[in-house]
């Protein structure tokens, strides 16, 4: 297993509360692979779901016309240095 | 036999549609289409998969007066689209690199545009994605098409004189963006914005980018993560809500954080729209004029003045007058979820399927439309892990259909008489939660 950074772990858990994966843990997520599609298998309805968690928890809103966008969402670890970058107060 | 025009009864001046922050009027529109369909090939069939909604346009009329047939598929991923060219074989694939390449070269076009098109013409395939097996067609012909934006045109006041924008988030593939976004424009002469804006930044931007009077067109999904994003709206003349019944709650909470109004619409790709309602202020539907319910031993019938043979109703309806019905509900084993229905005990024939899996059920924990919509599943499998079974339902079902949660069990929650009732299956899911919350806290 990879060792997750406290932020990491923090968003890891957002994943899984906000899109009901009861039966993936934190620690089961790797912090460099895919999220959507192969990996976790997340799709657009999660995309949402997770866009509205973020929002909630960290304050700024995600954008689909972010020339980056592929790459924030391509893994665990991008996904938490958006939000590192991105985050209100 | 009868025929209908097409673009030549619009005003000249009033665009239809927003392409790249230009203005296209029915007379731009007519050459792009003619430069288009110069270029296509000669099938009989062509899979429409543009994601642009002026491009999805330009082919698709392009289509219709080279008298070849528009297929579109529920979804994009290869394999449903293999399973389509596997069974009309004469077919290309039109996307919008194809159709901007086709746009890009200047020959002279020596083909002339139709002022009428015959209305017996079969200008679509509609797909509807089942849980699992053949996608389901539904043909459409242009006169119907006509027939029916003109019906909902009069009943929810589109027409180019309120100089409507529309902004819709739907897939112009699905019968609901279809019909909103490439139909309304052509026949009814409403302005349609090419985008398709998906979070909620996204909305609010492409919204307020649109001198109003705009129009959003969108699902209860994108409404339910706009009323939580906490945003300041523009001004927005009203909203279309469709795929799925939206709650009053949900409705009035939307009204009052986009300052705006919203209608909901009804129907199936079948028939397309059947009933629209003012949900804040009606929750029966109003079905369209000319359109009959009725009821049938296997459910409730719709007859519309052009249909062929009556629909079967997915849903169950009650009848309250000629024009009013409640929506009750699904039939029990159907689940309709980012507008894909599909079948519960389907779901479980593939899972089946896998080698290891002893028993299995899915269902749908919460009816509520203000709720996530996920499915959940009890899987009895104990030579396998959560993430093999997983793996295998990505790779054999629609992924609006992917259970969340997925749990593994020892034995499934049947009741004396041997059947799953779906109070036991949801108290069990809550068990399992709060057992779970006490695990994380502890």
């Amino acid at each position: 297993m990879s060792e997750l950074s406290p932020l990491e772990l923090e968003v890891a858990n957002l994943i899984i509360d906000s899109l009901a994966l009861e039966d993936v843990t934190a620690t089961d997520i790797e912090p460099e692979a895919a999220l959507f599609n192969e990996g976790l298998g997340l799709d657009s309805i999660d995309a949402l779901e997770l866009a509205m968690a973020i929002s909630q928890k960290y304050g700024f809103q995600l954008k689909s016309d972010d020339s980056n966008n592929a790459m924030i969402f391509s893994s665990l670890r991008n996904l938490t240095n958006h939000i590192e970058a991105n985050r209100q107060g | 036999m009868k025929s209908l025009p097409i673009l030549n009864n619009l005003k000249k001046d009033a665009p239809i549609f927003i392409y790249k922050g230009n203005a296209i009027t029915p007379d731009i529109f007519k050459q792009d289409i003619l430069l288009a369909a110069e270029n296509l090939r000669q099938h009989h069939y062509a899979i429409n998969l543009c994601e642009d909604r002026y491009l999805f346009a330009v082919a698709f009329v392009a289509t219709i007066i080279q008298k070849h047939v528009c297929l579109l598929p529920a979804h994009h991923a290869e394999n449903e689209i293999k399973k389509i060219e596997h069974e009309y074989t004469d077919t290309q694939r039109l996307d919008d690199k194809s159709i901007e390449e086709f746009l890009s070269k200047k020959v002279n076009t020596t083909l002339s545009f139709p002022a009428e098109i015959n209305a017996e013409q079969s200008v679509a395939i509609v797909f509807t994605s089942g849980s699992s097996g053949k996608p389901k067609a539904n043909t459409k012909t242009w006169g119907a098409l006509v027939d029916s934006a003109q019906r909902v045109a009069a009943q929810l006041n589109l027409n180019h004189e309120a100089q409507h924008t529309f902004i819709a988030t739907v897939p112009p593939q699905h019968m609901y963006g279809f019909e909103t976004t490439i139909i309304y424009p052509i026949v009814n002469g409403v302005c349609v914005h090419s985008a398709k804006p998906f979070f909620p930044e996204d909305i609010r931007q492409a919204l307020s980018q649109v001198e109003t009077p705009v129009v959003l067109v969108t699902t209860p999904i994108h409404l339910r993560a706009c009323s939580k994003a906490q945003l300041t709206w523009p001004e927005v003349d009203f909203v279309l809500s469709a795929t799925a019944p939206l709650s009053q709650q949900l409705a009035r909470d939307i009204e009052q954080q986009l300052q705006t109004r919203l209608q909901e619409i009804y129907g199936c790709s079948e028939a397309g729209v059947i009933s629209t309602r003012f949900t804040t202020q009606n929750i029966e539907w109003r079905l369209l004029p000319g359109y009959k319910l009725f009821d049938k031993l296997t459910g409730v019938c719709l007859s519309t003045p052009l249909s062929e043979h009556e629909i079967l109703l997915p849903d169950q309806i009650e009848q309250l007058d000629p024009q009013h019905f409640h929506l009750l509900g699904r039939q029990s084993d159907l689940v309709k979820i980012a507008g894909k229905r599909g079948s519960l005990n389907d779901l479980k024939i593939k899972l089946s399927s896998l080698n290891g899996i002893e028993d299995a059920v899915f269902f749908m924990p919460s009816d509520s439309p203000d709720e996530k919509t996920r499915l959940a599943a009890f899987v009895i499998a104990p030579g396998l892990t959560s993430r093999e079974i997983n793996e295998f339902l990505s790779q054999h079902i629609d992924h609006a259909f992917m259970p969340r949660p997925l749990i593994k069990l020892d034995k499934l929650p049947y009741n004396e008489t041997g059947k799953l009732p779906h109070k036991n299956l949801v108290s069990l899911l809550e068990q399992y939660r709060s057992n779970k919350h006490l695990k994380d806290s502890a």
